[in-house]
């Protein structure tokens, strides 16, 4: 589902951010990407969106190479993925409602079909009570769902975090990461940027680790980047044996 | 079908989006539409005036004729001779008399001067000789015509109306292409007004911009409300322009009264034409729709990945 080639970013300022990094996330797995503050992180998941572009190197998302995407072709592809930031991003001058309609109010829905779609949403990160309210009056948390329901509203394919528990106490992180888990069993790819140790240390879930914008876990082996290819078209991913991780399993709830 | 109504739907939410941000913003919207309707009203005047002028010159494109003010004193039987003589030039198809009685009489009949005739004794008018070149004669025979019956005797003065046409012509033109200049001028100052509300609009809602980019939004879709913000304000800014326009032509048209009928003619001002007021708000939309579409595509560019 997310496959990186020898990917590389020199920003303008002359910063390498990544240096030739290379993975596999298969569809439905979930992994976590960790790494000191700096090492590329954020970089790295503002190259699957296509927020940015990388200066050398292939990226695949869903079986599209995205690096030779055309200009009109990246609203589609973002559509396939739901962000989740450390920030939130949401729209202080709107209700909750209308934050988590807006992916949908992007790509067209019609208006029963979105509100039908938002509820569910908000039913999943326990605010439908709140769809009326102004995020500016809710805590970091609930805020935080705000974000992750409007993440998932529109079933994408790919869930993306960029450190989604970073503001948090240890039982808020708790409850949003299950949420994580949760939306990984509907076989959404999920990949979730985190320097919180407590997460990292499952062993059922795999990690990529970044150091200096190297990948120094979780880095695809090149010869094996062929029969991953074959196994990405297999039923059960789960069995991929082509990643140095551990297994991408659905991993326990904690 | 579907995608039909989906296209319509989404226009009509940006269409009420857009007119709920401006009543949000009372003062600033309606300080600048107030901007933009001055601005418009000026050439609308302008226009609507050249065109009333228009008018009272093509009044005056009747029959050409060539006025001779004779001498004071000039006897009654020098007044007939003179008369035959021209009455005989070639290029001369009718001459006629017009007393110095005759004259001071139209004269009155004007009423403003009425009063300043009764209070003059003796009457200040010369007789006139009326001449009327043949049809056939262009304005440079009637010119050459003119200069060689100012030197016959007895004549005091002679002048072709035509004179006053020519120069009405040329003030016409003249107010013409300085009220398309000063259009000109206006439309590029109204222009970059609007750029500039929709450019402070944009950093209000840039963080808007960012997230809706990143959830997918297509370029049209992120421009949409900007443009529908340029388009409306420069609808509003043309009605606006309207009705500054029409108060001013109310004031102004008791003197345009008086002025036509000092001259005896109808000058055609019976305010605002409706394809003047069609056209004006036609452009003034574009305008606005145009300067949102500079001001937002030079945003746009700006987030398209690097
Ligand atoms: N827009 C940018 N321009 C220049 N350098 C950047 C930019 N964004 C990030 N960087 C640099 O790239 C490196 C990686 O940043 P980032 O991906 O944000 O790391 P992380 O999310 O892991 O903290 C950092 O050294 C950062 O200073
Ligand atoms: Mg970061």
């Amino acid at each position: 589902m997310i496959r990186f080639s020898h990917v590389s970013k020199r920003y303008p300022s002359g910063h390498d951010a990544l240096r030739s990094v290379s993975f596999h996330l298969p569809k439905g797995s979930m992994s976590f990407l960790a790494g000191h503050s700096g090492a590329g992180k954020s970089t790295l998941l503002r190259l699957i969106t296509h927020a940015i572009t990388p200066t050398r190197g292939e990226i695949n998302i869903d079986e599209q190479n995205i690096s030779r995407i055309k200009p009109r072709q990246i609203p589609l592809h973002r559509r396939k993925i739901g962000c989740v930031f450390q920030d939130h991003k949401l729209l202080y001058d709107r209700s909750v409602f209308d934050n988590v309609a807006l992916p949908l109010i992007v790509s067209g829905a019609t208006q029963r079909d979105t509100g039908r779609r938002v509820r569910a949403a908000l039913d999943k990160v326990q605010l439908l009570d709140k769809e009326k309210s102004m995020p500016i009056t809710l805590s970091g948390g609930q805020q935080q769902r705000v974000g992750i329901a409007r993440a998932v509203v529109s079933s994408p394919k790919i869930l993306l975090a960029d450190e989604p528990t970073g503001n948090l106490d240890a039982e808020l992180s708790d409850q949003i990461m299950h949420l994580f888990y949760e939306f990984n069993h509907h076989d959404v790819t999920v990949l979730i940027a985190t320097h919180d140790q407590r997460y990292l240390q499952d062993p059922s879930t795999p990690l990529l680790t970044l150091q200096e914008g190297r990948l120094i876990t979780g880095q695809a082996q090149d010869k094996t980047e062929h029969d991953e290819a074959q196994q990405e078209t297999q039923p059960e991913p789960e069995n991929n044996p082509a990643t140095t991780t551990p297994n991408p399993a659905p991993a326990d709830e904690q | 079908m579907k995608q039909v109504k989906t296209y319509f739907r989404r226009h009509l939410q940006v269409f009420f989006h857009t007119l709920g941000q401006f009543s949000a913003q009372k003062v600033s919207t309606a300080l600048t539409i107030l901007a933009l309707g001055i601005g418009l009203s000026i050439p609308a005047i302008l226009l609507t005036l050249a065109d009333g002028l228009s008018a009272f010159g093509g009044q005056w494109q009747g029959k050409p004729q060539i006025s001779m003010y004779l001498k004071l004193d000039l006897p009654s039987q020098q007044i007939d001779a003179l008369s035959q003589k021209i009455s005989a030039y070639p290029d001369v198809d009718e001459v006629k008399f017009i007393s110095k009685e005759q004259g001071l009489n139209d004269f009155t009949q004007h009423g403003e001067f009425k009063d300043i005739v009764a209070q003059i004794d003796s009457n200040p008018l010369p007789d006139v000789l009326v001449v009327y070149p043949r049809e056939d004669v262009g304005l440079e025979g009637i010119e050459a015509l003119t200069t060689q019956l100012r030197v016959e005797q007895g004549v005091q003065h002679a002048q072709y109306d035509l004179d006053w046409l020519k120069r009405l012509n040329a003030i016409e033109t003249f107010i013409k292409r300085a009220v398309y200049i000063l259009s000109i001028i206006i439309s590029i100052g109204l222009v970059l007004l609007i750029a500039n509300t929709i450019r402070l609009e944009i950093a209000n809602r840039q963080s808007e911009i960012d997230i809706i980019d990143q959830l997918g939004g297509t370029p049209a879709f992120v421009k949409r409300p900007f443009l529908y913000m340029g388009a409306l304000e420069g609808f509003f800014g043309g009605l606006c322009a309207l009705l500054i326009a029409a108060g001013v032509l109310v004031l102004l048209s008791t003197p345009i009264q008086k002025l036509s009928q000092l001259y005896d003619i109808q000058l055609g001002l019976s305010g605002l034409h409706w394809q003047l007021s069609l056209l004006l708000l036609v452009f003034s939309t574009l305008l606005g729709w145009l300067a949102a579409q500079f001001t937002i595509s030079r945003t746009l560019s700006e987030l398209r990945p690097q």
